[in-house]
This record gives structure tokens, C-alpha cells and sequence, in this order.
């Protein structure tokens, strides 16, 4: 009896053995397949020419500088240097495009005012062609896009209830030097 | 100390002392054993017995407890000295180096520390539009040195002077003492191994005086530098020289791979016939190259001015080991109010860890918005932990949870660390895991236990359990997010109960038996369905792998706001 039932568990083992070895080989085939499908589909579209992240930057302080001289506030402080991201940083790449972003501050804005300004960013953005994005539904900012480079411009803290308003705009991602390296 | 007095010094006269009190020791002690064969072996061996006998040998068994006493605080004398060479040797090279940056930015460093540059354009000489931050960053550096330089000044005299003071008053011939200065100076040298628990370093590091300390950093920049329970100022000074070493060490390796060999070894029908020597010399070149990116992916941060969108940043770890490793805090964690540690997932290494502190830079921006509209003054620090050896492809090496089971150690240290040297109020902890880091995360919170409050799971393949209770954090506190356009959902199950029940799931939903299927991954229930148990966090449309912290994104606000102990929006 002890032996026919070691016999059966060792049975078993090789057969869980197997099937862990035949899961894990589905698991790497359909990785590979879902790799291959999302490369065919992005690294192309990845790959082409952008604006240089020189160029990048200076956009975002001109989108930055034409809202400001729209909002009825001010900022509180400096707008800081700005803030690069590595795009694709674990993903399949081709690696090596950024995204740059800076913006203000203003503070804890009364109601009035800041309801000013949320209508002033909006209605200006959208006359130079920006657009509202599909998840700018939040009942706390207001996130509008350009569809023509896909700069993005954010106002945060809209709400009664948040005690800070501030702005951002980013750029896409976007090679340093304007074309992917060789 | 001034500048010119410590860049001019010639600490060769330091070194001979040493040596030459190194070689008194030396007959010293074999003066002292000739004494105690000639005289002591004699005695003990003659038939010599009665009160005088005893009387004697208590006298000469005093005389030679004196005599050993005398040697200890010699070897002491011999011991200061080369520490203090070592210390003044450091702090010149610290000088050297800044003052040889300055000259490389085509600044001038006046004999008072005083920095001039060129701040016009059109100069041949014009120092750059960053000039004067650059030269607030070698100003302190050139104060550091000299610090450096006044503190081993400072040590080495307060050393020798009680070293003299037993010898002239005779406290030296004392065993007692011999010992205590012995102990004393082996203090300095004895740093706890790795492994040991952080809250008894944490102990031994506050028995330290400031000044020990700062020989324990000097002396032993590679073991304090990564040692979980020194403080994470301490560990940054520390780190900070091992960087500096590590890219001296992985240059002089690119120089001596030396020139590029030929690719091909000729051709055969036309073909190219491969060199080996030349794929075994890209091979190192490029895995040289990728670490001495990550070095300056460091560097760069480490000397970014400050801003609020870029806080002082920390090096809480640093070796080359294997592709490299690196820990670097935005923001002190000893001090901050909330602390995040990221765990990044397949790929992470010390050549990529640039992208990796971008991440860390905008959770803490996003954290502090979130402080900042609830009106609260709270700060956050997030950490990039690149503390172990993470798979470096996703086929196979993501399809193996052996590196997350190596992974529990290191990262339960860290976490215990971070709680023992965090100063005041206990700070709101994060662990965040993407990707397989979700995995490490996952498997070492289940099988050792994270001292933190919440759990955030991005990406994730598996944390290695089937609901987030068993994560040992409250659940509510447990968050999980999953972008629409992440294949990461694909990772299938490594394990047949897995796999089955995504086929009874699947089916479930395809017949619409099932409205809410349950879903596994590689490693264990996927933290993104209901079933989990884990608060999803918002994701924009189109979130890819590698998306959830771009700008502007859902993901990325949420993120900041579970950093920051806020309701998610």
C-alpha cells in the first residue's frame, strides 16, 4: 500500500512538474506574441522625428508665459527648473525620448478668482485649439491637450475645496535631439 | 585650515613616523619577550620558593602587565598616525577635485575660497548660464574638504596628546587604561557586518561620537555606505565617496579593455566569420558603459540645484556589483513625514536608474500637490530602491520569482532601517512596487513583513497571494493599479490552479455566466480585479507599462495622493 501510494504522489509531482513547465512556456509564448504585436505597433510610431527636447521646453514656457497673461492670478513663487521624464524607461522601446514639464503655484485662491481662472484657462486654451482630454472628468482639475503637437496643460485645484492652484504644461516624448538615435 | 596650506601639504612626514614608531613597537616587543624568557621562564623554572619568591614574582608579573600595557598604547601611537594620514590624504583629494571642476568650468578660486567667473556670452571664457549655481556647488564642496582636513587635524592631535599624557604620567603602564584606548580605537574600526539588525546599528552608530563617526564614514566609506540603520545623512556622505571611487574604478576598466578588436575575423564564402574576442570585448565595454551611465545619471542629480521641483536628493546605496545597484532618496527620509520606497521590476540596474529617480522626482512632486490642496504642510520623500539583482529580460528571466525571494532580505532591511533612523513622529510609509518589483514587494511582505502602512501595486504580475489581507497591511490601505493598454494582464499564470481558473473565468465570461471574472497572472492573483481586495487607482486611457507616471496622468496624481495618506480623486 505505502508503495503504490508513493508511486501515485510521485505520479502527481511529475505531472504538476509538467503542467508548471507547460504554463510557464504558454505564459513566455503569449508574452512573446503580446511583445511582438505591441513592438509592431509602437516602436515604429516611437521612432519618428520629434521636436528637439530644446525646442520642447521653450513651447512649454511659451504656452506657459500666453496662459499667464491670461489668469486673473499670480503665481506664489518661481516656476522651478523643469522636470524631465524618461519615456518607455522599462518598456520595449526604442529608448532614449523625454518628456519636460514645469509650471506655478498660486496658492490657496478664493473662490471667485479661481473660478476666474479656471474659465480663463479653459476659454483660452480651447480658442488656441487645445481640447479636453478623456479622463479630464475629475472634479479637480481641468486637463486640456493640443491635438496638433500634444502638448498637455494642466490646472489643478479647482475644487472649493483645495487649498492650492497650480499650472502645468508637458510636452509628448520627444527625442533630445530631434530624431532617434542611428 | 586654509586652502593652500592643505593643497600644498606633504603628508609623507606623517607616514614616516608612522613607520618609524611602527619599528620602535616592533623591538619594543621583542625586547619585552626576550625579558620574558630570559627573566620570567627562568624564574618560574628555578626552585625558588618562600615569601621572597612570591613577593618577587607578584613584582614581575606587575612589571610585565606594565610592559604589555606600554606596547598596546605604542601600537596606539602607530595606529593614530596612519589614520590621520588617511584622513588628510582624503580631504586633499577632496579639495584637488573640486578645485580641478572649477578650473574645468573656467572658474577661479581666489586663496579665500572666493569663486569668480566670466558671465559674458561673447567671452572665450564665459563660465555658462549656470555658472553661478555651479559655483555655490564647489564652494561647498572646497568647505568640505577643509572641514575634512580640520576634523582629522582636530582627531589626530586630541589622539596623540592622550596618548602622551599616559605616557609622561605613566597611566600608559596601566592595564586597564592599555585596554580602554585599545577598545577605543578598535571602536573606530569595527563596523557591524551586513545583515545585522538595523535597530542595533542604529545603537551602535548613536554610541559613536560625531567625530568617530565621521572616521567610520571616511575610513569605511563601503560598509557604513550600506548599512541599513546609519542614518541616511551619514549614508549619503558615505555613498557619495563610493561613487566617486566606483566611477574611478569602472574608468580605469574601460581604459584597460583597451582598443576595439576587429568585429570579423575575415569572410568565408562571403560571409563574415565572427571574432570572439570582439563579442567578449563589447560584452564588457558595453556592461561598463551602461553602469558609468548610471554613475552619471547620479551625479547629475546629486549636483542639481535645489528647486522645488527637485529637492536635495540622498545616495542611500552604491556598488557595481553585477549590473550595479543604487538607492537614492528625494528628499531625507529620517526627516520627511511620508516616505515611499519604489521598487522598480524587470530591468532595474544601476544604468538605468536616471529614468528611475525622473519616477521618484514626480511622485514626490505629486505628493506634495496633494499636501499642498488639503492644506497640510506634510513632506515626502520617495526612494528608488535598486537593492537587488532584478530579472534583466522579460524572457526568461521575468518568468522566474527567484529573484524576488532573493530580494526579502535586503528589502525587509531597508524597510526595519528606514523606521529605526526616521527622527520624531513615526512618518507614513509606502512601499510601491511596479511591474515584477510588485512581485518583490508582494512575495517579501507575505514571507518576512514590511514595517509600512501602505502597499501600492503597479503593473503587477503577481504579488504572490490571492487577496491583499494576506499582504499582512490593512487592506484598505492596499492599492493596485492596471492601465488599459499594460500587457502585463497577459502574464500568464505560472501555476496550474492559476491557469485554471482563468480558463473557468474566461468561459464564465464568454457564455455571460460571469460578469465579474476573476484573473491570474504569473505570480499569483492579478491585485487590479475586485477580488483582490486592493483600492484600484485611477489609469488614463491608453496607459501603457511603462505610462502610469507621465504628466498630466491619473495614475500619477493617484500615486501622490496614496504617498500622501490623501483620498485618491
Amino acid at each position: 500500500m505505502s508503495e503504490t501510494r508513493n508511486t501515485r504522489n510521485t505520479r502527481n509531482t511529475r505531472n504538476i512538474r509538467h503542467a508548471r513547465r507547460s504554463a510557464a512556456a504558454a505564459a513566455l509564448a503569449a508574452a512573446t506574441l503580446l511583445l511582438a504585436a505591441c513592438g509592431a505597433n509602437t516602436v515604429p510610431e516611437r521612432s519618428k522625428p520629434t521636436v528637439t527636447l530644446d525646442q520642447a521646453k521653450k513651447q512649454v514656457d511659451g504656452y506657459l508665459a500666453d496662459i499667464l497673461a491670461k489668469l486673473p492670478v499670480k503665481p506664489t513663487a518661481g516656476s522651478g527648473d523643469f522636470s524631465d521624464l524618461e519615456c518607455d524607461h522599462d518598456d520595449v522601446g526604442p529608448h532614449g525620448r523625454k518628456q519636460t514639464a514645469r509650471g506655478y503655484d498660486f496658492g490657496d485662491v478664493p473662490s471667485a478668482p479661481k473660478a476666474e481662472t479656471a474659465a480663463a484657462f479653459r476659454t483660452f486654451l480651447t480658442d488656441r485649439g487645445f481640447q479636453p482630454t478623456s479622463d479630464a472628468t475629475g472634479p479637480d482639475w481641468i486637463k486640456l491637450k493640443n491635438p496638433k503637437d500634444d502638448f498637455l496643460a494642466v490646472l489643478d485645484g479647482v475644487s472649493d475645496a483645495s487649498h492650492n492652484l497650480s499650472l502645468r504644461v508637458s510636452s509628448p516624448c520627444v527625442w533630445p535631439n530631434g530624431t532617434p538615435p542611428a | 585650515m586654509d586652502i593652500k596650506t592643505l593643497y600644498d601639504a606633504d603628508f609623507i612626514n606623517l607616514i614616516t613616523a608612522k613607520t618609524a614608531f611602527d619599528t620602535l613597537t616592533t623591538a619594543f616587543g621583542q625586547h619585552h619577550e626576550s625579558w620574558q624568557q630570559e627573566v620570567i621562564n627562568r624564574l618560574n623554572n628555578s626552585q625558588w620558593t618562600g615569601t621572597a619568591s612570591e613577593h618577587a614574582k607578584a613584582r614581575i608579573q606587575l612589571l610585565d602587565n606594565e610592559l604589555q600595557a606600554a606596547k598596546q598604547e605604542l601600537t596606539l601611537v602607530g595606529t593614530a598616525l596612519h589614520e590621520a594620514s588617511e584622513g588628510f590624504a582624503a580631504a586633499q583629494a577632496h579639495l584637488i577635485s573640486a578645485l580641478d571642476d572649477a578650473k574645468a568650468k573656467k572658474m577661479t578660486v581666489a586663496p579665500d575660497g572666493g569663486i569668480t567667473w566670466d558671465n559674458d556670452p561673447k567671452s572665450a571664457n564665459f563660465a555658462g548660464t549656470d555658472a553661478e549655481a555651479q559655483a555655490q556647488l564647489i564652494s561647498k564642496r572646497i568647505t568640505a574638504a577643509l572641514t575634512e582636513a580640520d576634523h582629522a587635524d582636530q582627531t589626530i592631535s586630541a589622539r596623540l596628546g592622550h596618548l602622551a599624557t599616559n605616557a609622561s604620567n605613566g597611566t600608559g603602564l596601566d592595564s586597564a587604561t592599555a585596554k580602554a584606548d585599545t577598545d577605543a580605537a578598535r571602536k573606530l574600526e569595527d563596523v557591524p557586518p551586513a545583515g545585522t539588525d538595523p535597530n542595533s546599528v542604529k545603537g551602535w552608530w548613536n554610541s559613536l561620537t560625531d567625530a568617530e563617526q565621521q572616521r567610520m564614514i571616511l575610513n569605511h566609506p563601503d560598509q557604513v555606505g550600506g548599512l541599513d540603520g546609519v542614518p541616511a545623512a551619514a549614508r549619503d556622505q558615505a555613498n557619495r565617496i563610493n561613487l566617486q571611487h566606483g566611477k574611478q574604478d569602472l574608468q580605469r576598466q574601460l581604459d584597460g579593455l583597451g582598443p576595439e578588436p576587429k568585429q570579423f575575423l575575415g569572410y568565408v564564402k562571403g560571409e563574415p566569420v565572427p571574432n570572439p574576442k570582439y563579442d567578449e570585448w563589447k560584452r564588457q565595454h558595453d556592461d561598463l558603459e551602461d553602469k558609468m551611465k548610471g554613475v552619471k545619471a547620479i551625479e547629475d542629480r546629486l549636483n542639481k540645484p535645489v528647486d522645488a521641483s527637485h529637492p536635495p536628493t540622498y545616495l542611500l546605496g552604491f556598488d557595481t556589483n553585477g549590473k550595479g545597484h543604487a538607492i537614492v532618496a528625494v528628499n531625507n527620509p529620517d526627516t520627511a513625514d511620508n516616505v515611499s520606497t519604489y521598487v522598480p521590476g524587470t530591468g532595474a540596474r544601476l544604468g538605468g536608474v536616471g529614468g528611475d529617480i525622473d519616477r521618484s522626482d514626480l511622485m514626490v512632486a505629486s505628493a506634495n500637490a496633494a499636501n499642498k490642496k488639503a492644506g497640510d504642510p506634510a513632506t515626502t520623500s520617495s526612494i528608488t530602491w535598486i537593492g537587488y539583482d532584478a530579472p534583466q529580460s522579460i524572457i526568461p528571466e521575468a518568468a522566474d520569482d527567484t529573484y524576488a525571494k532573493n530580494a526579502e532580505d535586503k528589502l525587509h532591511s531597508f524597510e526595519t532601517g528606514l523606521r529605526a533612523t526616521h527622527e520624531g513622529k513615526p512618518s507614513n510609509n509606502t512601499i510601491l512596487g511596479h511591474s515584477y518589483g510588485t512581485t518583490t514587494v508582494g512575495y517579501t511582505l507575505r514571507d518576512k513583513g514590511l514595517p509600512v502602512d501602505n502597499v501600492v501595486l503597479i503593473a503587477s504580475p503577481g504579488a504572490g497571494v490571492e487577496h491583499a489581507k494576506e499582504l499582512g497591511v490593512d487592506p484598505s490601505h492596499v492599492f493596485a493599479a492596471q492601465g488599459d493598454d499594460d500587457i502585463i494582464k497577459y502574464a500568464a499564470p505560472e501555476d496550474l490552479g492559476g491557469a485554471w481558473s482563468n480558463v473557468e473565468n474566461n468561459i464564465g465570461a464568454w457564455t455571460g455566466f460571469n460578469d465579474n471574472p476573476d484573473h491570474h497572472v504569473a505570480f499569483g492573483r492579478d491585485p487590479s480585479v475586485d477580488q483582490f481586495g486592493a483600492h484600484i487607482l485611477p489609469t488614463s486611457p491608453g496607459t501603457g507599462h511603462s505610462d502610469y507616471w507621465n504628466n498630466g496622468s491619473a495614475s500619477l496624481r493617484a500615486m501622490g495622493e496614496a504617498i500622501a495618506g490623501k483620498p485618491i480623486s
